[in-house]
């Protein structure tokens, strides 16, 4: 095959990859999430007024909700925003994009693990529709972008590993830090997995298992890879803005609130805990052996093929995350993970790009692996490149195994066809699944029913009235008023004042316009006029249907539930 | 003596599971014999073991060591202390493997049969797996998944055509056979039982530590290139999956059989550390090595401590309502209920008791919430059972009041530290109504 029918081959892959993901994509999820919201609405804000939705001028990080989000990707959407107004499309645009994009980098990595050109190819069709690729590249989340700039990052840093082997300028290596610090100004947990995969890249530290002594190790270093850790300072340089713009408490809210030692401390189960001693003096059952066991389970449950193939915690459940019927990587891909498992750790010690994936997984995993989640896919995000190349390392095994058969010409067509047909069969599987599946079983918490129908409803009536009542039970609910009505960005911003202030979790709604946050109470509100009222709760359709000039709207959610009742009081 | 004994060495105070009741008569309802044949047996697979891979290894430390992980791994201990059928079928399958050792071909045929044929003589109950062939449960999420794709208001359009491919019952067939072997993949409950995330009920396999030495003999045996290691490594890993889909029970019984494999593959690299020049890799090697053996201790310790947090808390509530009832004259009494929610009652009854008069012995779930028990009867069971259940295990806690309202006198309770009878909660009460 030549490189121009490989070129065309990638290519038509990589497109129908894109247009898969962006099929459907205002359907599907149903509708957006609050951080989606949250993301396309300061987008928004930001494009109208230059100013999100608390009137910060061009800010580095978003308050949104308190949680100080990395604002790239609501800078990335204001074009897709501009051109196609405040939706679900273009608040997610950005996603498909960066989940496209990072499949480019894959095959680049592909190219110098898999040799046989057909196998690359067909390896690549496979992993480009990885269940998680489809998942997490059509709802609009940092952390995808952040892992579409760790890749090319990475790339760019083990493309440039030999520079001074090769008597080259190091200064060649500078787009690794550069796409290294656009993912950390998109998602927190590359601020932590970059520093530690430059870190882990310029030491090498498997290396030292396999070096007689330290002097030998301490040459080698010296000599080719300590002038590396610039790397390092330059993607600090970079990065240093968004923690002078911001209290370096507020970026670091989310750590304080997930950390692995507040939650788990004092380590070893206390029954085990000998009365009237110090903790750590325990003689049998140390909290020492339970930390380090914990921290290493954390670790290695990003490894661990059950977690990637099938089993899905309960913090998993119900969110963004969840995606039914699978966990990240496909079933058949999870055991071929095994082998490639095998393979990475057979040759590591001579393969320096085998240790390159280890770190890789290391450094992804590492801030994930700090927070009290046993296993979380959304922190780990830039993991799951690495993890593919482990599956495509499994494939190039198991390839050599059906070398006996495709040794044998006919039996050897029929084998081939077997798999291709097998593997299009797998990954209909994995779109279906998304297209609709999983917006008809993820449709509740995470995709809340109602707004996205009655909202739009609300914003053609509300003209006529004084006062617009909220019941929600979600405590942001605000944020898809003002999504999906596209409210006028100056409005919010003359209300940051009176917000709930940097800090407070919990209820963040705040009354705004003619927007009042109050529990649903008909028997005093039926007296009063002009009046809106939008209730999640249970309404009695009679009581409203005799008030003379009360009227009900019923709304439904994606999945033909009532969810919300719009009220009106003439 | 005893009881200071017992105090230190809490597991072995561990009542009997169902398993052992079923031989336990033949053996005049001495539950040490019954226990120390179950040893014998698994010190016999352990001999197998050692002479396997002691022929093709000529290695005796690697042997030894393998062997020691295995007996000291408290899987091992709770094996011969409760399940004898699983030392049983350790002991045939390691026979089986070692006299077949020479021919692959019909060591995997052969001792694949006799593990499907063992796990369906053994039991009535039927693995996951088992159940998945029917194609029943595949029919099922067919309906299932066009029904929730059906109540979207607006999906993605997708022809039907295109759907049916892969939404029929033999392509989630495919993916229901697959999810059953994935769990065989579980490195947590391999590894990680001392700190699960799930605290799921089971039993330490290897400690946290060991799955290091794991990583490190996957490389001792890749680089080694050893075929007939290799070969019989993998042919027993193909082997404990078979176990792993067919046996029907708890996740540590489905995983004894990977004890084997996996304990060669660990003391591969505990001799590549033992015999390394590598200063850095011996050292972290060592300490690794340190805190594998320092982890064994540790979880002994806690077996001892807690067993009813490691094992099936059914053989205590039994041991208790049993006892309970054995301190009282059944002759002032017409009738025993005996709660049969957990179970077949009766069997643990003809165990502790010498008679259990199917006239008096009543062995039935019973619903006292709304009538009044019956007088000259001892009733024993789950609170929920005494006064009423709760959807979500939330009995009252004012209900040893309620109970003694009811009559109830002379009343024995414990609290199970598990919920084995979900909406009845985990206080277990014995009381009599005169």
């Amino acid at each position: 095959m030549s490189k121009k029918i490989e070129k065309v081959i990638v290519g038509v892959i990589i497109v129908l990859s894109f247009l898969i993901k962006i099929y459907g994509l205002a359907k599907s999820p149903p509708s957006v999430n609050f951080d989606e919201a949250a993301l396309g609405y300061n987008a928004y804000s930001i494009l109208k007024t230059g100013k999100d939705e608390y009137g910060n001028f061009l800010p580095l990080s978003l308050r949104s909700f308190n949680d100080y989000k990395p604002a790239l990707y609501a800078y990335l959407s204001i074009p897709f925003i501009a051109v196609m107004g405040l939706n679900e499309t273009s608040t997610r645009m950005v996603s498909a994009v960066a989940g496209t994009v990072s499949l480019v980098f894959l095959y680049f990595f592909l190219k110098e693990l898999v040799k046989n050109k057909n196998l690359r190819l067909l390896i690549f069709g496979i992993l480009a529709f990885e269940p998680w690729r489809m998942h997490f590249s059509r709802v609009s989340l940092e952390a995808n972008l952040s892992a579409c700039f760790f890749v090319m990052g990475s790339w760019f840093l083990y493309k440039n590993r030999n520079l001074i082997k090769q008597k080259k300028n190091i200064f060649k290596a500078i787009l690794a830090p550069i796409f290294f610090s656009l993912a950390a100004y998109s998602y927190h947990g590359a601020r932590a997995a970059v520093p530690a995969l430059i870190i882990l890249f310029v030491f090498d530290p498997l290396r030292f298992f396999f070096v007689r002594n330290f002097k030998e190790y301490k040459k080698w270093f010296l000599k080719f890879k300590a002038k590396y850790l610039w790397l390092l300072v330059f993607f600090v340089l970079l990065i240093m803005p968004v923690f002078l713009a911001n209290k370096s408490s507020q970026v670091l809210t989310r750590f304080r609130q997930e950390n692995v030692f507040y939650r788990y401390s004092p380590f070893t189960p206390k029954e085990l805990l000998v009365d009237g001693k110090s903790v750590w003096l325990n003689l049998t059952n140390n909290p020492i052996y339970y930390f380090l066991g914990i921290m290493s389970g954390h670790m290695l449950s990003y490894f661990s093929p059950i977690n990637l193939g099938g089993r899905v915690y309960a913090w998993v459940k119900g969110g963004v995350q969840y995606i039914p019927g699978f966990s990240m990587l496909g079933w058949v891909e999870t055991i071929i993970f095994v082998f490639g498992l095998v393979s990475l750790i057979k040759n590591i010690k001579v393969n320096f790009k085998n240790r390159y994936i280890v770190y890789w997984m290391l450094a992804s995993a590492a801030p994930a692996a700090l927070t009290w989640n046993w296993f979380h896919p959304l922190r780990s995000m830039n993991l799951y490149p690495a993890m593919e190349l482990i599956v495509a390392l499994g494939m190039v095994k198991i390839a050599k195994i059906l070398d006996i058969f495709w040794a044998k010409k006919k039996i050897g067509k029929v084998v081939n066809f077997g798999i291709v047909s097998f593997f299009i069969l797998s990954i209909l599987f994995v779109i279906l699944n998304e297209y609709n599946y999983v917006a008809a079983i993820t449709h509740g918490e995470y995709q809340p029913g109602g707004f996205k129908e009655g909202v739009r409803i609300l914003a053609q009536m509300q003209d006529k009235y004084d006062k617009v009542v909220i019941d929600s039970p979600h405590a942001q609910s605000y944020i898809f008023f003002l999504f999906y009505q596209s409210l006028d960005p100056k409005i919010v911003q003359a209300y940051a004042e009176k917000r709930p202030a940097p800090g407070i979790e919990g209820n963040l709604n705040f009354d705004f316009y003619k927007y009042k946050f109050a529990k649903y109470d008909w028997p005093n509100q039926k007296n009063e006029s002009k009046i809106l009222i939008w209730v999640s709760s249970e309404v009695v359709e009679k009581e409203i249907k005799s008030i003379p000039g009360a009227n009900l709207i019923w709304v439904s959610n994606a999945v033909r539930e009532k969810a919300t009742a719009i009220i009106s009081k003439e | 003596m005893e009881n200071i004994f017992f105090d230190n060495f809490k597991s072995l105070a561990y009542p009997p599971t169902e398993d052992q009741l079923r031989i336990i008569g033949y053996l005049w309802g001495n539950i040490w014999i019954l226990r120390f044949l179950s040893l014998a047996l698994l010190l016999v697979s352990l001999f197998f073991w050692y002479k396997l891979i002691f022929k093709i290894t000529k290695n005796k430390v690697i042997s030894l060591t393998s062997i020691g992980i295995i007996l000291t791994t408290p899987v091992f201990y709770i094996l011969w202390l409760s399940f004898p059928f699983d030392c049983l079928k350790l002991a045939i399958a390691l026979g089986l493997m070692y006299f077949l050792k020479n021919k692959n071909g019909f060591l995997l045929f052969g001792v694949s049969l006799f593990l499907v044929v063992f796990s369906f003589l053994v039991t009535s109950e039927r693995s996951g797996f088992v159940h998945k062939l029917s194609l029943n449960d595949a029919k099922s999420e067919v309906q299932e998944r066009f029904a929730a794709e059906d109540s979207l208001i607006d999906p993605v359009k997708v022809p039907l055509k295109i759907k049916r491919m892969v939404y029929n019952k033999y392509f989630i067939e495919y993916k229901e056979i697959i999810g059953e072997i994935i769990p065989f993949f579980d490195t947590e409950s391999l590894f990680f039982q001392e700190i699960h995330p799930l605290e799921q009920k089971s039993v330490v396999i290897f400690v946290w530590p060991e799955v290091f030495l794991l990583i490190g003999g996957i490389y001792v045996l890749a680089k080694d290139k050893n075929k007939k290691l290799n070969s019989l490594i993998l042919v027993i890993l193909f082997l404990s999956l078979v176990n792993f889909l067919f046996d029907p029970f708890i996740t540590f019984r489905k995983f004894e059989l990977i004890l084997f494999p996996l304990s060669l593959v660990i003391s591969m690299a505990i001799w590549q550390i033992w015999k390394s020049k590598m200063i850095f890799g011996k050292t972290v090697g060592g300490l690794i090595v340190l805190a594998s053996f320092y982890g064994v201790v540790a979880n002994h310790v806690d077996l001892n401590k807690r067993p009813d947090f490691w094992l099936d808390n059914r053989p205590y509530f039994y041991e208790f309502i049993f006892s309970s009832i054995k301190e009282r004259n059944l002759n002032d009494f017409n009738k025993v209920y005996v709660t049969s929610l957990v179970g077949r009652s009766e069997n643990y009854c003809k165990y502790y008791l010498d008679n259990c008069d199917q006239n008096k012995f009543v062995f039935n779930s019973f619903e006292l919430k709304e009538i009044k028990p019956e007088k000259k009867s001892i009733y024993a069971g789950f609170a929920g059972e005494f006064i009423g259940s709760n959807f979500k295990n939330n009995i009252d806690s004012d209900w040893l009041t309620l109970i003694k309202d009811k009559g109830f006198t002379s009343l024995k309770t414990v609290n199970l530290r598990d919920t084995i009878a979900y909406k009845f909660g985990n206080d277990v009460i014995v009381g009599e109504v005169k």
